[in-house]
């Protein structure tokens, strides 16, 4: 259960969080929608601890992740699972090594158990053969691929997926929100997806945020949220110049 | 093949870097590693000015050894001679301070002598000879008390 | 804003970078010694700035011992001492050109490279991406580098002193005639392990200020260079700028101790 009360953060003297209360529910797909630069990202990397807040507090099964510490943090940190937006491979790394890194580091499986889970894993985004490969021989899909089953290895509790789709082909996005759909099916997780790939992302989505001006003006159901009656969501969902968001 | 390599090639660099730093503290520096093969004097002069620590100790030009701590004893200065444990000196050995050159180094310069006793390591040799004062014999000569 | 609030702001700005630096080198020392030690990521850093740095040091060393050769026999023979030419050359070698012209060397091609590496890691994300495994990047991308330097430019220096001397060698007694054999006596006498420590104690120090500074630049390159491939290249420009004036700074305090 991840829960966040009154979260404010500021950058130099702009504040983009403004102070963001949302309870995210468990075992579903939960996305937080807004337009570019409004602190999407900001929001879920709160989520992860990877920024600590001015004020207020990010709950993860209770634990706030701005204030504990050692091996209290890794523990959390343990929970979950990140997919970036650029993917986040290790450069210097194959992609079998990238996604055998964390279980080499932080477990003391033997090499042919790690070989074998790696393996699985990738076959499970989509990814066979390539194991040899460095990323920057792949295509950002192929990327996005490597990095999932990076985030999934140690069988997270939670994963965050940080505008997925962002820079993809059409049918590579397709494909992205199938992937992400399945798994979170497959191994019954939370996952949080950050976006602003309007309307595609609702396909998939059980829960819908939106973000706009450092605090959620609406949150609910996908297909309660679509038919809201706030002015700056309908504004939002049809991508219109005119109306309360101003350019 | 790739990977040897590179372990390889790290580990010929990290053996040529400490046969180069062995070679400037072993040799030039004189950093002994294996104990020491030298044994130690003293030697009290009236005056040492100009010596160091580390300059040379001969015998006829020939390098027996090094100079060691030099402090004050009795307003005499006592010099730690370093002397290798081939060279036996006899107790009535004169040590004199001599100059290399005109503008050289000082060095301790040993004129063996003819006692059958020889010096035994932590002993203070007597006969000395302080430095030879230019100035001073400069001026005995021109005022003719030479 | 007036130029004394302009004045104020630089300075807080100064001292709160100097705090940052300061608190990483404690984290890097934390880390340096809490298993596990990374011993094949310590090879492959100690590859790049030890054996691929070893060409350019080669070269430097020979040519600062050439031209020291030279300088010093024409010196010296106006004063009739071209006997101490070995102590001249090997003295300033051991005890300043050394640590000083390797470790500049060093920050110019392996400094560089370390800044732009983990810069480039943090802006693509990869450092958050280690943070979110619960594996800590300073532990996993900078204490090998760390380690390596440590290791690597105190060898350099030494393999730097060596080829001066050599080149020293060349030039004074095999071109202009000095004495071989008062070459290398003279040079014998004059060094003393006091000055190889020296020599010692600087490059080791140098080691320390070059990976600090380099990581650091890197590693916070989003907060002190600003975005992208600017940022990056901005934080190269200055993890190099700073590493260099800070060895030669570093360099007059030392020396005016240890001498």
């Amino acid at each position: 259960m991840i829960e966040i009360l009154n979260l404010r953060k500021n950058f130099l003297e702009q504040e983009v969080l403004k102070g963001v209360n949302l309870k995210i529910p468990d075992k579903k797909v939960t996305a937080i929608v807004g337009r570019s630069g409004c602190g999407k990202t900001v929001l879920l990397k709160h989520i992860i601890g990877l920024i600590k807040p001015e004020s207020g507090q990010v709950l993860v099964d209770g634990d706030d992740i701005s204030r504990i510490n050692g091996s209290r943090l890794n523990q959390v940190k343990n929970k979950f699972g990140m997919l970036f937006q650029g993917a986040a491979l290790l450069d210097s790394m194959t992609v079998f090594e990238n996604v055998a890194f964390p279980l080499e580091e932080k477990t003391k499986l033997s090499k042919a158990e790690i070989k074998e889970r790696v393996q699985t894993e990738l076959k499970n985004v989509g990814i066979v053969g390539m194991d040899a490969k460095y990323p920057s021989q792949l295509s950002g899909g192929m990327k996005k691929r490597v990095g999932l089953a990076r985030a999934l290895i140690m069988q997270p509790e939670i994963i965050l997926f940080d505008e997925p789709t962002t820079g993809l082909d059409p049918i590579m996005k397709k494909a992205i929100h199938k992937l992400i759909h399945d798994t979170q099916r497959r191994i019954n997780c939370t996952a949080v997806v950050v976006s602003h790939d309007i309307p595609d992302v609702f396909e998939i989505t059980d829960y819908v945020v939106m973000l706009h001006n450092g605090v959620i003006v609406e949150e609910g159901d996908a297909d309660a949220f679509q038919n809201s009656a706030n002015p700056s969501v309908q504004q939002f969902l049809k991508g219109e110049i005119e109306g309360p968001i101003s350019v | 093949m790739k990977k040897l390599n590179m372990e390889m090639t790290v580990g010929l660099f990290a053996l040529v870097g400490l046969i180069c730093l062995g070679y400037l503290s072993v040799k030039l520096g004189k950093k002994e590693i294996l104990g020491t093969d030298y044994y130690t004097v003293y030697a009290d002069f009236s005056s040492i000015s100009g010596l160091r620590e580390n300059n040379e100790i001969e015998i006829a030009g020939v390098s027996i050894g090094n100079v060691g701590k030099i402090k004050l004893a009795d307003g005499m200065a006592r010099v730690e001679m370093k002397v290798h444990k081939g060279f036996q000196l006899p107790d009535d050995s004169i040590i004199s301070v001599k100059t290399r050159g005109l503008i050289g180094d000082k060095i301790l310069n040993v004129s063996l002598g003819g006692s059958p006793t020889i010096v035994q390591p932590g002993d203070v040799m007597i006969e000395t000879e302080s430095v030879i004062d230019l100035e001073n014999l400069i001026s005995e000569y021109i005022f003719g008390k030479v | 804003m007036n130029w004394i609030e302009r004045l104020g702001s630089r300075c807080i700005y100064v001292l709160e970078r100097l705090g940052n630096q300061f608190a990483f080198i404690f984290r890097i020392g934390f880390w340096i010694f809490k298993p596990p030690f990374l011993f094949g990521e310590i090879i492959k850093q100690a590859h790049f700035i030890g054996v691929r740095s070893l060409a350019v040091i080669i070269l430097t060393g020979a040519f600062t011992g050439m031209v020291l050769g030279m300088q010093g026999f024409y010196t010296l023979s106006k004063f009739g001492a071209i006997g101490f030419l070995g102590s001249a050359v090997s003295l300033s070698i051991i005890k300043e050109l050394g640590p000083v012209l390797s470790a500049l060397m060093v920050t110019g091609r392996a400094g560089s490279a370390i800044a732009a590496e983990i810069g480039i890691m943090r802006i693509s994300e990869q450092l958050d991406a280690l943070d979110t495994m619960a594996l800590h990047p300073i532990k996993y991308i900078v204490v090998p580098k760390v380690i390596a330097a440590l290791l690597c430019i105190p060898l350099l220096t030494a393999i730097f002193d060596v080829v001066g001397i050599i080149g020293g060698y060349v030039t004074g007694v095999e071109l202009l005639g000095a004495s071989g054999g008062s070459f290398v006596s003279s040079m014998e006498t004059t060094v003393q392990w006091e000055d190889v420590h020296e020599g010692l104690i600087k490059s080791i120090s140098f080691s320390v200020i070059i990976s600090a500074v380099c990581c650091f630049e890197g590693f916070y390159t989003d907060i002190y260079s600003g975005q992208g491939a600017e940022g990056v290249g901005h934080a190269t420009t200055t993890a190099v700028v700073i590493s260099s004036v800070m060895i030669l700074i570093w360099d007059y305090f030392i020396t005016s101790v240890l001498i």
